[in-house]
């Protein structure tokens, strides 16, 4: 393979005595000549290189390596640094210390729930709260939320989160309200000719449900508050909730609420 | 559908995993609809099949596809006896399994004779025997 034609290269101490002069002594057929012309070398028959056990290179940055350490174009291959034993046997111990860890890190993959996985991610703040409900599957208290106001409450047993406070309770009994448009017909007017007027209004329905399990959607939940049977004051979180719910008989709760 | 990496560090992860499966979606202006659920996306935007609307007030109505944006969804109700990380568990496993099977069919693909298009080639689209039903692109090396 043919050696950089840098003449600094030429001039290091790759160099050798020409086992094999080339037959006119033309210094483009000369491997050690800076005027070495690789095309006309390998046109050429019966031209052999120097070292007839060069490894051979794709191309000339990859002689790179081949250079002394102190030519400028020089470099250190990182994966090959260090032809010594020593550096040999601490690559090989990083090498197998890299791929326990990553043995390691497959393992509690395949062994933690994708649940546990998603509560992972939860680090710091507010939601370590919920965090440590999922933990201990304890029984929340859920406000939901109307487009235009607090819709209801909801109890049951957290068996699922994430960051979007979209959750899966379990064994839930709900409490919420309906908008309803009902038809009010108001009597006619006594006296003249009246007619039956007709109005169209909301009136809210109070209802109660149970429910055995359920996903909830993380916007329409307003706060979360773990409750423990018999304790009289729960902790308070407030959790997500970016359109603004309107301040009904929730607030004063929302008030209270210490954050975390 | 969709999504799927993004869903993996949520629990829409758990609702794609709902595929197949009959569920009632709450919406948030107490519509009530039941059906399959086809398939979901990160952001929980819902396709049903053999779906039954039905308004707080007013009649039920059927649908051969309902198709629900996410940001409508307030809840998703679900059998008792489910069990939300199996479910997930499962449904990667049939995912990762079904992306093999494709690629294993594509490397038979591309392994085949020169020109998949050649005179009197017998094109196959989809598979007969996988649950997936991949579908080899036409068009091999020309």
């Amino acid at each position: 393979m043919a050696q950089p034609t840098n003449a600094a290269a030429a001039s290091s101490t790759l160099h050798s005595t020409p086992s094999e002069p080339s037959a006119t002594g033309d210094p483009a057929l000369d491997f050690f000549s800076p005027l070495f012309n690789p095309a006309r070398a390998l046109a050429a028959a019966a031209l052999h290189p120097p070292v007839p056990t060069a490894r051979p290179l794709d191309n000339v940055y990859k002689c790179r390596s081949m250079l002394p350490s102190d030519h400028p174009d020089a470099w250190n291959d990182p994966h090959r640094a260090g032809k010594s034993k020593e550096a040999q046997e601490a690559a090989q111990r990083e090498k197998s210390r890299l791929s326990y860890m990553h043995q390691q890190q497959e393992r509690q993959q395949r062994k933690t729930n994708p649940l546990d996985q998603i509560a992972e991610h939860v680090r710091a703040g507010p939601l370590l709260l919920l965090k440590r409900c999922y933990q201990q599957r304890s029984r929340v208290r859920v406000d939901t939320r109307h487009a235009r106001g607090v819709r209801g409450s909801m109890e049951g047993v957290l068996v699922a989160f994430d960051k979007h406070t979209n959750l899966v309770l379990r064994e839930v009994e709900e409490r919420y309200t309906v908008l309803l448009r009902v038809q009010r017909v108001k009597p006619p007017l006594p006296g003249g000719s009246g007619r039956e007027r007709v109005r169209w209004v909301r009136q809210q329905e109070h209802r109660r449900r149970q429910l055995r399990q359920v996903f909830v959607r993380g916007d329409s939940v307003v706060l979360v508050a773990a409750v423990q049977a018999g304790t009289a004051v729960p902790e308070q979180q407030r959790a997500g909730g970016s359109a603004a719910a309107a301040p009904l008989q929730a607030s004063v709760q929302v008030g209270r609420s210490s954050m975390a | 559908m969709g999504g799927r990496r993004r869903a993996r560090h949520s629990l829409a992860c758990f609702v794609q995993a709902l595929e197949g499966q009959r569920v009632v979606v709450e919406l948030r202006y107490d519509t009530i609809v039941r059906g399959t659920l086809l398939g979901a996306d990160d952001q929980l935007n819902l396709q049903l099949s053999e779906a039954s609307y039905q308004p707080l007030q007013g009649g039920q109505s059927q649908a051969d596809y309902i198709y629900i944006k996410g940001r409508h969804v307030r809840f998703i109700h679900l059998p008792g006896k489910l069990d939300p990380a199996a479910t997930v568990e499962q449904h990667r496993k049939r995912v990762a399994a079904a992306v093999r099977q494709h690629a294993q069919q594509q490397a038979q693909a591309a392994q085949q004779p020169a020109g998949r298009l050649h005179k009197g080639a017998q094109l196959q689209f989809g598979d007969a025997t996988a649950g997936g039903g991949a579908v080899d692109p036409a068009g091999g090396p020309p």
